[in-house]
């Protein structure tokens, strides 16, 4: 891999959970406003619609996105295996921090919220016991749910990606075929070679 | 001016035409709040939220793309350093840039959601059943609303400023994932 490969591939990662973060803000769920939520049909269209674009998202631009990043950054001068293994790692690492960082600003009030679970859960509970009735904290409507469970999410995320997503790094380090387009260069190579020499021989 | 610099100095622009264009889309919000209801509160408030965004874009203009050279020597270093031999060196300027980027970009989504608050109380006090508002007026300040404002201050001032314990951590962490390589290596 080139430099302009491994970055092009940090700028697919970022990009590719930028747009799935932003996919699942637009969800139909936020703007139904009906407490009971769309119904099933509507439901199970959207949430399949949206599940085959995130699918493809994560798959080619966060999992396996060496084809994309070398289409992107084209052909250019190698280095070492080991210093492109440093590279991508360091690399990566900048980049998911980064997208960390901006998810967390859009993550505060989430973060807030959630110590204050905490005081709810012994009232909850009275409610339950006592009255046996459904708590007032769980009797939120549908797009509430959805914007509470996709912020903690989101939350969760933004946290992973600011400790460097090491297990994801380890991953794309195991899952990269790093100086691969050395190998194909030197059969690139003999096979221009032996093709001069069959001209010669010729 | 070395390479290093040169980067720092085109992230610096970059980012300062980013969040200037960012801002410049926020200030039509509250006049097109005002214009709905042109009373006294909202007009007062929205010319205050638009004066005020007026000043942030040029203070922002003015640091990052006025003095973006300056400030791109104190982020990197003196302008005498040599070229980096080292990958290492670029390192801790990357993460300083991004800790800036992240922490301009919390700073301008407190400014929004600060100017939002703003007109929309302006307009609720704007109303003219008294009923109505003692009903559905909701507290300016509550402490939910407080509490992520001076979260997002604080960790916005911390970022821009260079952030330097969490660049620090950061570089260490990163150098300990590098010093693992061989043992993933061998894993494959």
């Amino acid at each position: 891999m080139t430099k302009m490969q491994i970055i092009a591939k940090t700028v697919l990662v970022v990009l590719g959970i930028h747009a799935v973060v932003t996919l699942y803000s637009f969800y139909p769920g936020i703007y139904v406003y009906r407490p009971e939520g769309p119904s099933i049909m509507q439901e199970v269209i959207s949430l399949s619609f949206y599940a085959v674009l995130a699918g493809f998202i994560v798959y080619f631009a966060i999992f396996n996105n060496d084809g994309l990043s070398k289409w992107m950054a084209g052909a250019g001068e190698e280095f070492e295996p080991q210093n492109q293994a440093v590279w991508l790692v360091k690399s990566l690492r900048v980049g998911l921090v980064f997208a960390g960082l901006m998810l967390l600003s859009g993550s505060i009030s989430t973060i807030v919220k959630i110590p204050k679970i905490f005081f709810l859960i012994r009232p909850a509970i009275n409610d339950i016991i006592i009255s046996k009735s459904v708590p007032s904290i769980l009797k939120l409507s549908y797009s509430e749910w959805y914007r509470n469970i996709y912020g903690i999410l989101k939350a969760i995320l933004a946290f992973y990606l600011i400790c460097g997503a090491p297990h994801y790094i380890r991953w794309q380090l195991e899952h990269t075929r790093i100086g691969e387009p050395k190998i194909e260069q030197a059969k690139l190579a003999d096979s221009s070679i032996s093709n001069l020499e069959r001209e010669e021989n010729e | 001016m070395n390479k290093m610099h040169t980067l720092a100095k085109i992230m610096l622009s970059g980012m300062g035409i980013f969040f200037a264009i960012r801002l410049i889309s926020y200030i039509p919000t509250p006049i097109s709040l005002a214009l709905t209801r042109p009373s006294e509160t909202p007009i007062l408030t929205a010319t205050f939220s638009i004066v005020f965004q007026a000043i942030c874009l040029a203070v922002l203009l003015y640091i990052f793309l006025y003095k973006g050279e300056q400030f791109a020597e104190k982020i990197v270093g003196t302008s005498e350093v040599s070229e980096p031999v080292s990958q290492i060196q670029w390192l801790p300027v990357a993460f300083r840039l991004i800790s800036m980027a992240a922490g301009l970009y919390s700073l301008i989504i407190l400014l929004w959601q600060m100017t939002y608050t703003l007109m929309s109380y302006a307009m609720l006090k704007a109303r003219s059943v008294a009923g109505y508002k003692t009903i559905y007026t909701p507290p300016f300040l509550s402490v939910e609303k407080v509490l992520p404002w001076l979260i997002m201050l604080t960790i916005g001032i911390y970022l821009v400023c260079g952030a330097p314990h969490f660049v620090r951590w950061q570089v260490k962490k990163t150098l300990e994932l590098c010093k693992q390589l061989p043992e993933i290596k061998e894993k494959q």
